[in-house]
């Protein structure tokens, strides 16, 4: 698990979220005091993240990676089924940064384009709802509250990771050969990186960070992402953006900060256990 | 607190058992294949090392073995012109087979795209990528014209692999004609050959060359060989190609006329195996992309290349006369060999650009 907090793809490495806490001290100064009071980090809903998130992680490593498909495998089914439709072919000429930079954008995109789609589809969908309204039950929010997520969601989740960059993979395998790099920063894809060192762990926090109205058109603040864990449905309906609000502009599900007002978080007002979480989707009711 | 105790001892269960695969995963305890020992273990790897290795150690040794063996190929040649025995004809194939064989080494592992000049001129010299194409006529039907003095090189069908291979192969006899103009194209590749080990004695670029585009086109070569094996050399004569209709066509073999095939494929196999290698079957220290797998974490990987050249290599080895016949005697055994060049083709095509963390790996089954 160390080796899982310290990996640079984990959104909760202490890079990110030590960035994450300067960008917010630089903004908010000393009224950070109010966003980093025990009640908040040490509440009954913050111990459940953290207890949450070791069940999680464990359920993860040990029953859901491997049941996922391989990327790889997708790749490689999608290259041979585009050469058997359009023949083999030599590399296209690129150059290598080009190629790397068209790859590592196209995972990028199509990466956040599905995770936009499946999670509105947690919401919208009532049987994927009964998952989904698990990561919606703190009502104080940690960056830990990011992997309060029932199993169920993180095997959908990681199909869909799989399925694209598989496929995205296999397109560029077809076209570049092995010329397809990904343009990386400590190993993570660059956008993403970008977005971790970006105070991304803020959506998952009290810390209200919102941008200007034009960038919250293109890119999801921390406070568009708090409006969506509002326990007003109308709130909780909008911006299911990953990082780029461009689809909920596209799409029609956006709202800015400004608009939202003020609100709670948490879908409903219980606390619950782990073995609660685990269960909530069995149990009748909303 | 009773479910949050509960729920904490069953993570760490789960834990102890992730970390044991992980364990499985990085251990030392990885089962080297018959004569094969990696050359690293585990963190003293140089890219810059293995492109020397590679330099200096095999695509320089294969030229200087291919520019040899030409040169008795050119004297077997010479002595045939003077004078058509059994014996000078019987030398002058046995020479040839002996070429290509070493052409096969060289054209299976060397990254021509990444020079320009002389490399891809002897390639384009002794055999274009659309060797075997259906639409096209074989080799022995331009026989009669080059023996006229036609110069046919125009055609796109036209190569001298197929045309000495016709020229030395098709009749019983060769006669004094084929034999000039077989000098006639040695001539030329002697002059190319030299032009060839010169580039590799002074070539500095592609070891200093650690950008990334090296590697990538060597792989690409990997790539793009292991695909005429399966579909052109082996799929596509045995009719096992989903263009083909089932048909079979020994004409469509590389070395139909000699019906070496087999041990051609096999020679180029051979030669992508010694790149990946660093051809450390014989010594230690012999930087290969087997130890930048390693180097990577990618031990399970290497461990499944390794596994489909050998059995690429084996099936082709365990054929029962020569593949001509084979096509037609032992449909059964053809189809072994081509799926074992397919699981091959796959395998330079996906695992070894996924083990080069080309692709990228499920990191983060995540929500939001």
């Amino acid at each position: 698990m160390i080796d899982f907090l310290l990996d640079f793809h984990s959104r909760i490495n202490p890079l990110y979220l030590g960035i994450a806490l300067l960008i917010a001290w630089a903004v908010y100064g000393s009224r950070m005091r109010r966003y980093i009071r025990p009640s908040l980090w040490l509440s009954r809903s913050a111990r459940t993240d953290y207890l949450y998130f070791v069940l999680i992680f464990a359920i993860k490593s040990a029953v859901i990676l491997p049941l996922l498909f391989s990327a790889t495998g997708i790749a490689l089914e999608t290259a041979l089924f585009l050469e058997a439709q359009l023949g083999y072919r030599e590399s296209l000429p690129l150059s290598r940064p080009l190629i790397a930079l068209l790859y590592t954008a196209a995972l990028f995109l199509a990466g956040d384009l599905s995770r936009y789609w499946l999670h509105r589809w947690m919401h919208t969908v009532p049987f994927l709802w009964r998952f989904h309204k698990v990561h919606h039950t703190p009502n104080r929010l940690t960056p830990f509250s990011f992997y309060r997520i029932h199993p169920v969601e993180s095997f959908l989740f990681g199909l869909r990771y799989a399925l694209v960059a598989g496929a995205v993979t296999g397109i560029f395998l077809y076209l570049f050969k092995a010329n397809v790099h990904l343009a990386d920063i400590l190993g993570v894809n660059a956008f993403l990186f970008a977005a971790h060192i970006l105070g991304e762990n803020l959506r998952h926090s009290h810390i209200p960070l919102a941008y200007p109205a034009w960038l919250e058109r293109i890119l999801i603040s921390p406070r568009q992402h708090q409006v969506h864990h509002a326990r007003d449905m109308k709130l909780q309906n909008s911006n299911y953006g990953g990082v780029l609000a461009l689809w909920d502009t596209l799409f029609g599900t956006l709202r800015l900060s400004k608009t939202a007002g003020a609100f709670y978080f948490g879908y409903v007002k219980n606390n619950f256990n782990p073995w609660q979480l685990l269960t909530l989707p069995f149990h009748k009711g909303k | 607190m009773k479910h949050s105790l509960l729920a904490v001892l069953t993570a760490l269960l789960f834990i102890g058992c992730g970390d044991n695969s992980m364990d499985d995963r990085n251990s030392s305890n990885f089962v080297a294949k018959d004569n094969y020992s990696p050359a690293i273990s585990g963190t003293d790897f140089s890219l810059p090392s293995m492109l020397k290795n590679l330099k200096t150690n095999i695509f320089l040794r294969h030229a200087e073995e291919f520019d040899t063996a030409l040169n008795t190929f050119g004297d077997a040649i010479d002595a045939l012109a003077l004078a058509q025995t059994s014996q000078t004809i019987q030398t002058a194939r046995n020479n040839w087979v002996n070429l290509m064989k070493n052409w096969k080494k060289i054209q299976g592992n060397w990254a021509f795209e990444i020079k320009s000049g002389c490399c891809n001129e002897l390639v384009e010299f002794i055999d274009q990528s659309d060797l075997v194409n259906p639409s096209k006529k074989p080799p022995s039907y331009y026989v009669p014209f080059v023996m006229a003095g036609a110069d046919v090189r125009s055609s796109t069908r036209y190569t001298n692999i197929g045309l000495v291979e016709a020229l030395l192969f098709m009749e019983s006899d060769v006669n004094a004609s084929a034999a000039a103009v077989v000098q006639d194209i040695v001539e030329v590749m002697q002059e190319k050959s030299a032009e060839l080990l010169a580039h590799w004695q002074n070539d500095e670029t592609f070891v200093a060359n650690t950008g990334g585009e090296t590697v990538d086109a060597i792989l690409n070569q990997f790539i793009d060989n292991m695909y005429k094996n399966k579909e052109q050399r082996l799929g596509e004569p045995a009719g096992l190609t989903a263009g083909s209709g089932g048909v079979i066509d020994p004409e469509l073999l590389e070395y139909h006329y000699s019906k070496s095939s087999a041990s051609s494929i096999i020679a180029r196999i051979r030669g992508l195996k010694e790149v990946y290698t660093g051809d450390n079957n014989t010594s230690d220290g012999n930087l290969g992309f087997d130890d930048y797998l390693i180097y990577k974490g990618a031990k399970t990987e290497n461990t499944q290349i390794l596994d489909a050249i050998d059995a690429a290599i084996a099936s082709l080895e365990s054929l029962e006369g020569t593949l001509n016949d084979a096509l037609t005697d032992n449909r059964e055994a053809v189809a072994e060999c081509y799926a074992k060049q397919v699981a091959l083709y796959n395998a330079v095509y996906s695992t070894l650009p996924a083990a080069m963390a080309i692709i990228p790996k499920i990191v983060e089954a995540d929500g939001d």
